[in-house]
């Protein structure tokens, strides 16, 4: 049958056959299948990319935020005037022997206070810082014999002599205090090891 | 235990036998989709012949080999998304189809051949123009008479291959002969 060759290529047909031999020069010569790209089915090469970008993002974000605070710093720093004058100033508590010699004698005008401007930083209060070189406070229960001694003194020396008198007076019993310490210290040391020499 | 046993041989069984029932194509895709390199050769070596054919159909015959070549390309990467297994025959001819539309929208202007060229083509002026008259044929029967005259494929194979029903592929070739004869000049 003509039809059954042209379906299944059993029986004859020459003229099917004629034409298969001259298109046989166009049929497909085997060759190798093309090279595969490798890894096709792994489609993920945007991850790390992605979290480049993240890290990118954030070492902006953290650059932005140091170079705004640094700003706002510098920027609230030179707001803050640089000195306040204070112009009180601070005059010492006086005793009440004090005051009742004042008619005798008259302390020397001394700025009582010293201030020490100081720029200020972090905090909007304003930070003084006082040196007192002011006068000695003695209180009066300690000091009941020697302020006796004083009123003796007093009606012989003048204002200067008075506050220098005074001024020593403040670092004996400083340094007899101190004294104090150290000797009740040595004591206590004392006490101690003569306790251990007794254990043992 | 002796029901599972029996339960987990009844599996295998089935499963062998459904492995078994499973046509070659579809065994050998879901290999290249699990990526296997072999599998892919096996499967250019099935359907290469069926891409060819359908290139041959509307592109030049020196341009054929590279885009049998881009086609499976381009199915290889896109494999996994092709829902029915199947009909992987009827799927690369389909991007063979648009490799050859796309290969016409891309084409640059070309040069007439030299009068020395044209001469060495003479011994197969025959066979051009047998090719060019089966272009000349509508789509459908163009594709199956190059599957049958050209590429060798039975009736049977050009059905399994494309998709097409047996007798689609016989009705194609019966009336695209019929026109062929008439081009060519062929009494019957």
């Amino acid at each position: 049958m003509k039809e059954d060759y042209l379906w299944d290529k059993t029986g004859e047909n020459a003229e099917i056959e004629r034409l298969e031999n001259a298109l046989k020069a166009f049929r497909y010569a085997e060759t190798a299948p093309p090279a595969l790209p490798r890894q096709v089915f792994e489609i993920e090469p945007e991850k790390p990319r992605r979290f480049f970008r993240l890290g990118f993002a954030f070492a902006a974000f953290a650059a932005v935020a140091v170079i705004s605070f640094a700003v706002w710093f510098q920027l609230a720093n030179n707001k803050i005037p640089v000195a306040q004058s204070v112009a009180a100033t601070y005059a010492p508590p006086k005793s009440a022997d004090q005051l009742a010699d004042e008619s005798v004698y008259q302390t020397p005008e001394i700025p009582a206070v010293k201030v020490v401007e100081k720029t200020r930083r972090f905090s909007q209060s304003q930070s003084v810082r006082i040196r007192r070189n002011a006068a000695p406070i003695i209180r009066p229960d300690k000091t009941v014999r020697r302020d006796i001694k004083v009123k003796e003194l007093n009606e012989t020396l003048t204002a200067e002599e008075k506050y220098a008198y005074d001024q020593l007076m403040l670092a004996l019993s400083i340094t007899g205090s101190k004294l104090k310490i150290v000797k009740d210290k040595v004591d206590g040391i004392e006490e101690k090891t003569a306790a251990l020499d007794t254990v043992k | 235990m002796t029901g599972n046993m029996f339960f987990f041989a009844k599996s295998e069984t089935t499963a062998a036998a459904t492995a078994q029932k499973m046509p070659a194509p579809v065994l050998i895709v879901e290999r290249v989709c699990a990526g296997d390199a072999e599998a892919f050769g096996e499967l250019y070596k099935m359907f290469a012949p069926l891409v060819h054919g359908i290139i041959l159909a509307r592109v030049p015959r020196d341009e054929t080999d590279d885009i049998v070549q881009e086609v499976f390309l381009a199915a290889y990467k896109n494999l996994h998304t092709l829902r029915e297994k199947s009909a992987v025959g009827a799927w690369l001819a389909m991007i063979a189809r648009n490799r050859a539309a796309e290969f016409y929208r891309q084409a640059k202007p070309t040069e007439e051949l030299s009068e020395d060229l044209r001469e060495k083509k003479n011994c197969q002026t025959e066979a051009r123009e047998i090719l060019a008259a089966i272009r000349a044929l509508p789509d459908t029967y163009c594709e199956t008479l190059i599957l049958r005259l050209v590429e060798g494929m039975t009736g049977q194979e050009i059905a399994e291959k494309t998709g097409l029903t047996p007798d689609s592929v016989r009705v194609n070739l019966h009336r695209g002969m019929k026109l062929l004869r008439e081009k060519l000049g062929i009494r019957e």
